[in-house]
């Protein structure tokens, strides 16, 4: 468990041509506590895959500071995992060892790591290709995959960049159940980003709603729906008010980014 | 009335391979020659050569001695065997074996490194094309004079010549990172060590492979042009005695030899590459 402190972040990007500066974040402060799930919803291009990269430690913030469990966030640790959006799997290795990939960087023997290994594997619903190599996946199953290394390194906080957007609308509902399931017995810490407003509803313990860029806290919604939340649960009333208050809240975001364009 | 038939097949784990063709099911002559047609072209290209090159000295279209004959040259390589050959070879194989040797050992590591950093890549990046666009050949006097006409020189000249082709293309592969896994082994914590050798050098193999076959062709120009200007023994000692005194068979024989083991080796590094490359997406036909 973890707990992740934001305080007033912003990143700035300069334009490799024109070199002009762009503003990605503004003024982001949050704080999640130990154990809770957080689901990030917003614009694309609203700065949300850029804000997990800076928890990660995979870049600095131009401005702010990032805390996890009291200190600074400053590189990349084991203590974190990151799903990137796009799958980034190692096409000359095997599901199998893809998934082993992140225990084996972090040191763990082989063995375990295969045990560990399939045991995710399983759990996203890929066994029978452990030995296929990722161009033999559809993209949907490379995300599978891609879960699946980052659960297995068993990390304190967990980065999700829509890790479940290529799947089908089946499929989706069931991984988010399971990961929910998987969230619920381990009580790591979850930053989840997603475009789908039902998802977001479903899987967080909050959602927070960013502004078009430069992205900022726009609006934390508690989710006060108990756990574990099923499928029932999606038709039930309450749930339909919480995704009605943040499509609300996205679609204030609408005209500005239009006629920003 | 509507139905819903519910159809359910086991899932396929693993490669799909289609199924290979075998003799026994043809039914003609025709089908066969469809299924085997990249097999049969080439051969039937070989053969064709072989037949006309018999032909023309034996119908008087031209002189033997220019051309010999698939005749002349078994009969001269089954004297020159047993007059001494082998030794020849023995030479000639050792002579690239430690070449090409030696630029693998000292072209990987090196080629990794100066990949890896920029900076050193900068500071030898200029010797490196002077020398690749220099024709190793115009090294050839220069290296006899320090190392003389025995088994050194020829050693030297293979080792340039093998040297900048593996140099360039491990460089190349190294340095052909795909950001994203970069990143993505930097997420998990990996060290600079680790992201070299779980994706720099995976990446950098088949360039390797390239860089051994454009190698090999170098080497074994090296190995010939050393022979023919300054050596005493070796397939090309033998090629250059007897072509001055015009047994064009022992000179074909020679040719042959050395096209052989240079197809062979090709051919060999070919089916390494196919072997390491297997997660590569196929291209189907
Ligand atoms: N490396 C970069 N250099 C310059 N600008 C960048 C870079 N990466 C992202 N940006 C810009 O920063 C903004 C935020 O990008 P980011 O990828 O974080 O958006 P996002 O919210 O994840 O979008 P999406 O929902 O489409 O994935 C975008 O406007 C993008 O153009
Ligand atoms: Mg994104």
């Amino acid at each position: 468990m973890a707990s992740l402190e934001l305080r007033q972040v912003a990143v700035e990007y300069t334009m490799k041509r024109t070199r002009q500066p762009l503003l990605a974040l503004r003024n982001i402060s949050l704080s999640v506590a130990h154990g809770q799930f957080v689901a990030l919803v917003g614009p694309s291009g609203c700065g949300k895959s850029t804000l997990l990269n800076v928890v990660a430690g995979l870049q600095p913030a131009s401005h702010g500071e990032v805390w996890l469990d009291g200190t600074p966030v400053v590189k990349p640790g084991r203590n974190r995992a990151l799903v990137f959006q796009s799958p980034s799997l190692l096409p000359w290795r095997t599901v199998l060892r893809n998934v082993t990939y992140g225990l084996e960087l972090q040191g763990a023997p082989p063995r375990e790591a295969a045990q560990r290994a399939r045991r995710y594997i399983d759990l996203v619903a890929l066994n029978g290709f452990e030995e296929s190599y990722p161009h033999e996946l559809s993209g949907g199953m490379q995300q599978r995959a891609n879960l699946a290394r980052a659960l297995a390194t068993d990390p304190e906080l967990l980065l999700l960049d829509e890790p479940l957007a290529a799947l089908d609308p089946q499929m989706r509902e069931v991984m988010q159940a399971e990961l929910q399931h998987i969230w619920l017995q381990t009580a790591k810490t979850a930053l989840f980003v997603t475009h789908l407003i039902s998802e977001a509803v479903f899987l967080g313990d909050t959602v927070v709603v960013l502004s078009a860029r430069p992205g900022t806290v726009r609006a934390v919604v508690p989710i006060d729906l108990p756990r574990p939340r099923t499928g029932q649960l999606r038709r039930s009333p309450r749930f339909r008010q919480l995704e009605d208050t943040i499509a609300d809240l996205l679609q204030t975001e609408l005209p500005t980014r239009l006629s920003s364009i | 009335m509507d139905q819903i038939i519910e159809t359910s097949q086991p899932e396929m784990g693993g490669r799909a391979t289609p199924k290979q063709a075998t003799w026994g099911t043809f039914t003609t002559w025709h089908q066969f020659v469809q299924a085997h047609e990249l097999r049969i072209i080439p051969l039937v290209g070989v053969v064709t050569l072989l037949i006309l090159w018999e032909a023309a000295p034996a119908l008087g279209w031209v002189k033997p001695i220019f051309t010999s004959s698939p005749s002349r040259i078994v009969q001269a390589a089954i004297w020159l065997f047993a007059h001494g050959l082998w030794n020849d070879i023995v030479v000639s194989l050792s002579e690239f074996g430690l070449g090409f040797g030696l630029a693998l050992l000292f072209a990987i590591p090196v080629g990794i490194v100066l990949g890896w950093s920029r900076r050193l890549h900068a500071l030898f990046d200029p010797f490196i094309t002077a020398l690749n666009a220099t024709p190793r050949v115009a090294l050839l006097p220069l290296i006899i004079l320090w190392l003389g006409i025995g088994l050194e020189s020829k050693v030297a000249i293979v080792f340039l010549g093998a040297l900048f082709p593996l140099l360039i293309n491990t460089i190349v592969g190294v340095q052909t990172l795909d950001t994203n896994l970069v990143r993505c082994a930097r997420a998990f914590g990996a060290s600079d060590r680790q992201i070299l050798v779980t994706v720099a050098l995976p990446t950098s193999i088949p360039f390797i492979i390239a860089g051994m076959r454009l190698g090999v062709g170098r080497g074994l120009l090296g190995v010939v042009v050393g022979e023919l200007v300054a050596a005493s023994a070796g397939v090309g000692y033998m090629m250059n005695r007897a072509g001055s005194t015009f047994q064009t068979d022992k000179v074909f024989v020679g040719v042959l030899l050395i096209a052989g083991f240079g197809y062979t080796l090709t051919e060999i590094l070919k089916r390494i590459e196919a072997h390491v490359s297997m997660w590569r997406p196929q291209e189907t036909e």
